[in-house]
């Protein structure tokens, strides 16, 4: 066997990325070959992989009689390639390797909405017993000259840069922006999106982002659905780094199978995100065992994100994950208590009037005919309004919040401080009349420039 | 699905029944009555090309844009140095490929050069399968015309 003594499976762990398709061929009983694309190929250790087995039928056939392969992958930095020689061992349909395969199909499928149809239905193992380089094109330009350099000390200083800002932030707000602003300056993490799970974990809301044109503020993503919320549900790291590709070939299976007569499932899953990205990483902030939230980050470049990224910003947010949680813990164990209503006074004589709308379904409101925010977020600026439009309210602290019924807040482990930073973002971004400044550990204030006018909707 | 844009690679097997995967870099029907193919395929790996005395050959086109593919499966009737036109067709072709690479998935067309083989021989093999290879429920289908 030639692995060991030539070129190592961790030495081309590139090739594995899933970025350009790797070929395979295999061979009937009678020696009729049979050669195919297939999406991605795993590494499973030194001497094995693994190939994900969705429509591959005649593969499979063949490799019951004959269990040889062989097997093109490309590494997508460098276009090298490489032929491995296998021999299929076994197939699992269960299992922890079953499963890591299944979250890159699944993550394909959700693209297009087509997990009932495109889906894992094998996973095939082989024991790799050559690997051998295929020479470039020699006519090419050197791939010096085409490849950029790069720095690890500069990943450590970074790191370094973020964990000071970390323990210098005293609030969540703070927090979250230092946070986005070193990933972007320190580290080169441009486009970013901070999400964090709600109380029934079962949403993840955009609570900062960074690099983005469109707003995105309070942007939901269901745990489960698509790239972002099947890395969450695994508490696994997700890198894609041809979404493009991906895309691409999501939408042939859409397209082949509405051309047999296939139901049209629902509308493709909407991922906000950078318009034309090609490579996306996420990576779940984890603390004390427990998922927090995910950090998103997006590259125009393709095959962007390497290991070397994950290992960084999965650093960055253990980190920043920890910092959330003890914020969080602070909060809760404020014993501030509800300040004082003040006196009531005339509101606003001569400012513009804003009509606010509330709908107790979900908490949506509107401001005019804007949509502003929904759910916790959507109920605590309801209760702030009503107080301000009922006595001229203007402080308040998050002890009352708390207390409120109407906020429907989960006892154990509520997430006010990070819905109320949530509220605050969302109302700047959107540059409302109303907005909130945060005065002291659980006290905020109200700032409202206009005469409302409120209407609660029952359903 | 085995013209410009399309991503080419042939699979071959040895006397013993390995078999081999490789890219080809061109292929045009050469008579369809006959339903004779003569693929362009990389001769920068001599296992490949010795496997072809077995006389047994698949070539895999996938369109680069679409993913729509097509798989052929015959007998080789002859191989050969390629000829000039041969030769002309192989730069159209890979560089449509290569293009439709950069157009479609942004890989940096100087990288993507990289991977075509120096080399190439020319196959003539006569089509007794043809199979749909689009990704989906029904790849693998035969397809009969």
């Amino acid at each position: 066997m030639s692995v060991d003594d030539q070129i190592s499976l961790e030495s081309i762990e590139a090739c594995f990325s899933g970025v350009v398709p790797a070929v395979l061929a295999t061979a009937s009983g009678d020696g009729v070959p049979n050669v195919t694309y297939i999406t991605k190929a795993h590494r499973v250790d030194g001497e094995r992989v693994a190939l994900s087995n969705q429509f591959m039928s005649k593969t499979a056939r063949n490799l019951a009689v004959n269990p040889r392969a062989s097997l093109i992958l490309i590494d997508p930095l460098t276009q090298l390639q490489y032929r491995l020689s296998l021999v299929y061992e076994r197939t699992d349909r269960r299992g922890h390797l079953f499963e890591r395969l299944r979250t890159d199909v699944d993550a394909i499928a959700a693209l297009e909405g087509m997990q009932d149809v495109y889906r894992l239905r094998a996973a095939d193992i082989f024991r790799v017993v050559d690997v051998a380089a295929v020479p470039p094109n020699p006519n090419a330009k050197p791939l010096e000259q085409l490849l950029p350099g790069h720095d690890p000390a500069a990943a450590v200083d970074g790191l370094a840069t973020l964990a000071a800002a970390i323990g210098r932030a005293g609030d969540l707000d703070v927090l979250v922006d230092s946070a986005l602003e070193i990933l972007d300056h320190s580290l080169g993490y441009r486009h970013t999106h901070l999400l964090l799970l709600d109380e029934e974990g079962r949403r993840l809301y955009t609570i900062a982002s960074r690099g983005f044109d469109a707003d995105s503020i309070g942007a939901e993503v269901t745990v489960g659905e698509g790239f972002i919320g099947l890395a969450a549900q695994r508490c696994e790291t997700a890198i894609v780094g041809n979404l493009g590709q991906m895309a691409k070939y999501s939408r042939s299976v859409r397209r082949e199978h509405e051309d047999r007569g296939g139901v049209r499932p629902g509308r493709e899953v909407p991922m906000p995100g950078l318009p034309g990205a090609e490579s996306r990483i996420v990576v779940p902030a984890m603390a004390l065992g427990e998922l927090v939230g995910v950090l998103v980050a997006d590259s125009s470049g393709w095959a962007a994100f390497s290991a070397a990224d994950e290992r960084v910003l999965r650093a960055a947010c253990a980190m920043l994950a920890s910092a959330v949680e003890h914020i969080r813990a602070l909060e809760r164990d404020e014993d501030t208590a509800p300040s004082a209503p003040p006196p009531g006074r005339q509101a606003h004589p001569g400012a513009d009037t804003l009509a606010v709308r509330f709908f107790a379904v979900d908490g949506s409101t509107f401001f005019d005919s804007d949509y502003m925010i929904k759910g916790v977020a959507g109920r605590i600026l309801w209760t702030l309004l009503r107080h301000h439009a009922t006595d001229g309210r203007t402080e308040f602290t998050n002890k009352e919040l708390r207390l409120d019924p109407s906020l429907e807040l989960p006892g154990f482990k509520d997430n006010l401080e990070s819905r109320l930073i949530l509220l605050k973002r969302r109302l700047d971004e959107r540059d409302a009349p109303v907005r909130i400044e945060r005065t002291g550990r659980g006290r905020f204030r109200l700032h409202v420039d206009a005469a409302l006018r409120l209407t609660a909707v029952d359903p | 699905m085995i013209g410009p844009e399309c991503g080419l690679v042939v699979g071959t097997v040895s006397a013993d029944g390995e078999p081999r995967a490789t890219r080809a870099w061109a292929a045009r029907i050469v008579d369809p009555d006959a339903r004779r193919v003569r693929v362009l395929m990389g001769a920068d790996d001599p296992v490949s090309v010795a496997n072809l005395e077995t006389g047994r050959v698949a070539l895999n086109g996938a369109n680069v844009r679409t993913l729509r593919s097509v798989q052929l499966k015959g007998r080789v009737v002859a191989t050969e140095p390629p000829t000039a036109d041969d030769l002309a067709l192989v730069a159209t072709s890979s560089g449509a490929f290569f293009r439709a690479i950069a157009d479609t998935d942004g890989i940096p067309l100087e990288l993507i050069e990289r991977l075509q083989a120096a080399e190439v021989i020319a196959v003539e093999f006569d089509v007794d399968e043809m199979y749909d290879q689009s990704p989906g429920p029904a790849a693998g289908a035969a397809v009969h015309s």
